[in-house]
């Protein structure tokens, strides 16, 4: 039982560290119950219920799959495991390095995982995802950008909530808050108290084309992501070339004062540009951030080399599911220019305001 | 060990599940803990609640999110009427301030909503709090000290510890991201669509007098409804109202004429009914 317990425990570490798992010592307890419940015979079992305790997403699911087979079921074959190789050559320093970091149980946000550099490694070696560094967002104009974000943010109203707060001049009368402000005066209800509905809070998504074609403007466009991160708790941003990458909380963690580079990026950043098949894994994946409350940002020049048809699909759906999209197209700015590229007129019937600089995109969010 | 015996009593009443599905549910029942079911629309996170209850000969108290909702509808409210009168009658029988208020604060005048009712009972019943989704994030912290320890703080009250720990099940259509704090008090199951095997075993299930031919064929078709890139993928519910409406229409084959005047059953949108025109002619039943 001893051994039990020991490989349980380094299989919940190798989820923490080596896939970013948000588990510690009470998801292990869990686990070990939940196999004194289910029983060791049926291998099949054991994962469905520690993938029950593990796993707390959908996303979750099949790196959980992936491990559970590499820890539990191919070892005892002799199959050595490249990706997962560290935690099994020696696994008893593991389960005691485990341990150790049991007892602080949650990772804190700014450790990373051994995923990444993986990942990294790989890219290193691989000729297929040659990929370019992101440009640093520019530390100077960054309060100006600020100043930006601020103002389209404050511009934007949605309306009012369904839901009910507090207000001094409400519309329906709040017996509750009355009652309490009465005891001062002893039992009369001298001041009334309301409530009303609070004002709608916008939520942003941008996604922004890190496409070879763009580079000239990626510090800029990723600046104002910045700055927008900064400002708002609800905004989320996504870079994509050839695939796309969500790096919300890659911009959060960066520091305070600019001049700092997203690293890691891999095929979200300077190959070639899939924006209809991109966006389609965006409302596959991330649909859930679309809302009758959420303003889409989307900056790229709509120079799509993919399939057309998903493009204008995908920017259907985007739009009849969010409240306003606005397409940032740097080249807009040009004299003359004409929406005439394949993507960007496939994907104008469904944009609000096609914005030639992010001074626009503030204006037209409101 | 009861996961054994779980699939055929979940059977007996007309669901059936996957494996993942009766091993979570049986480790939800063995280690007391909420379950967070995940999935597309339709695939029966809803029923497998209702089932339970029935399963477990239990009651069922359902609390429907939306957005808005808040504590005085989910948890408690004190009942305002009931107290202002007290306090006038009692106006004049020479009690203190002190003793008054105790009084209007007592459980006699808690008006309990579903999930205060479903840590009270003697028996414990299965509790559904069904779309968490929509309700709105700040809605999620009230739940977590249920979630996670079973009670609830009243302020004037203290706290209220359940007699026996309800089944809790949570249902998300993932339409917002749910909080780590809150999936980390639950266990998670995610519901896919079903493989054609147990498609057609659920339709047999609810629909016993089902020609057989029609039920395979269903089922197939569904198979390849769900490949397509439809707006709204069909899914369980749709396809057993489609059963029921041709079993109605005394048809026991699915024919082209049988589809075009049935489809409206499976597919709801107009954007999925033009392109499922250009898809069928690529279905081999």
């Amino acid at each position: 039982m001893a051994d039990l317990t020991e490989r349980i425990v380094s299989f919940c570490a190798l989820l923490r560290e080596a896939f970013g798992f948000r588990i510690g010592y009470p998801e292990a307890c869990d686990a070990l119950r939940a196999i004194e419940h289910v029983g060791v015979r049926d291998p099949e079992r054991v994962r469905t219920a520690l993938r029950a305790i593990c796993c707390g997403r959908h996303e979750e699911i099949e790196p959980f799959d992936r491990a559970f087979t590499a820890f539990f079921l191919e070892v005892e074959r002799g199959i050595p495991q490249p990706s997962l190789a560290q935690p099994e050559e020696s696994p008893v320093d593991d389960a005691r390095e485990s341990q150790k970091s049991l007892k602080h149980s949650y990772p804190a946000e700014d450790e990373a995982p051994n995923a990444q550099t993986w990942e990294a490694m790989r890219a290193k070696y691989s000729a297929l995802e040659a990929r370019a560094e992101a440009p640093e967002i520019p530390g100077d104009g960054l309060p100006a950008m600020l100043e930006l974000v601020n103002r389209m943010v404050t511009r934007v109203r949605l309306g009012r909530s369904r839901r009910w707060r507090a207000q001094p001049r409400g519309s329906r009368f709040d017996l509750r808050h009355t009652l309490r402000a009465s005891l001062h005066s002893g039992g009369d209800p001298v001041t009334l108290r309301f409530l009303g509905h609070p004002l709608r809070n916008p939520r942003f998504v941008v996604l922004i084309d890190g496409s070879r074609s763009m580079t000239a403007h990626g510090a800029h466009v990723l600046q104002f992501a910045y700055a927008l991160v900064r400002r708002s708790r609800r905004a989320s941003v996504f870079v994509f070339s050839t695939r796309l990458r969500d790096v919300t909380r890659a911009l959060r963690t960066l520091p305070r004062t600019g001049g700092a580079r997203l690293t890691d990026l891999g095929e979200a950043w300077g190959g070639g540009t899939r924006i209809g098949a991109n966006l389609t894994a965006f409302v596959r994946s991330y649909g859930r951030l679309l809302s009758t409350d959420t303003v889409t940002i989307v900056a790229s020049d709509g120079l799509d080399v993919g399939e057309i048809a998903d493009l204008e699909r995908a920017m259907r759906e985007i739009d009849r599911r969010s409240s306003k999209v606005l397409w940032y197209n740097p080249s807009a700015a040009r004299r003359g220019y004409l929406p005439t590229a394949r993507g960007m007129a496939a994907a104008l019937p469904y944009v609000a305001v096609l914005a030639a600089n992010l001074n626009e995109v503030a204006a037209a969010a409101g | 060990m009861i996961a054994d015996g779980l699939y055929e009593r979940f059977a007996q009443h007309g669901y059936i599940g996957s494996d993942e599905f009766v091993v979570s549910l049986d480790l939800m029942l063995a280690l007391e803990k909420p379950l967070l079911i995940e999935g597309p629309a339709g695939v029966g996170k809803t029923e497998s609640a209702k089932v339970l209850a029935d399963v477990l000969g239990t009651r069922l108290i359902r609390l429907q999110c939306y957005e808005g909702l808040d504590a005085a509808s989910a948890l408690y409210e004190w009942n305002y009427p009931k107290q202002l009168l007290r306090i006038r009658l009692t106006e004049n029988d020479g009690s203190t301030t002190r003793e008054r208020e105790a009084q209007i604060f007592g459980e006699e005048f808690l008006l309990k909503r579903p999930l205060l009712e479903a840590i009270t009972q003697e028996r414990p019943p299965v509790l559904l709090i069904d779309e968490i989704d929509r309700a709105d994030e700040a809605f999620e912290a009230f739940l977590l000290e249920l979630l996670g320890e079973f009670q609830v703080t009243i302020p004037e009250l203290g706290t209220i510890r359940a007699r026996h720990r309800p089944a809790v099940i949570v249902t998300s259509n993932r339409s917002r991201d749910l909080s780590d704090a809150l999936r980390r008090r639950c266990l998670y199951l995610w519901i896919g669509y079903p493989s054609r095997e147990r498609e057609l075993a659920i339709l047999h299930a609810h629909l016993p007098d089902i020609n057989v031919r029609l039920a395979e064929q269903i089922a197939s078709f569904m198979t390849f409804l769900r490949e397509q890139p439809f707006q709204k993928v069909p899914g369980v519910a749709e396809s057993l109202d489609w059963a029921l409406a041709l079993t109605r229409l005394h048809r026991d084959a699915l024919d082209e004429r049988a589809i075009d005047e049935t489809i409206g059953c499976v597919l709801k949108v107009q954007e999925d009914w033009e392109l499922f025109q250009t898809v069928r002619v690529g279905y081999r039943g």
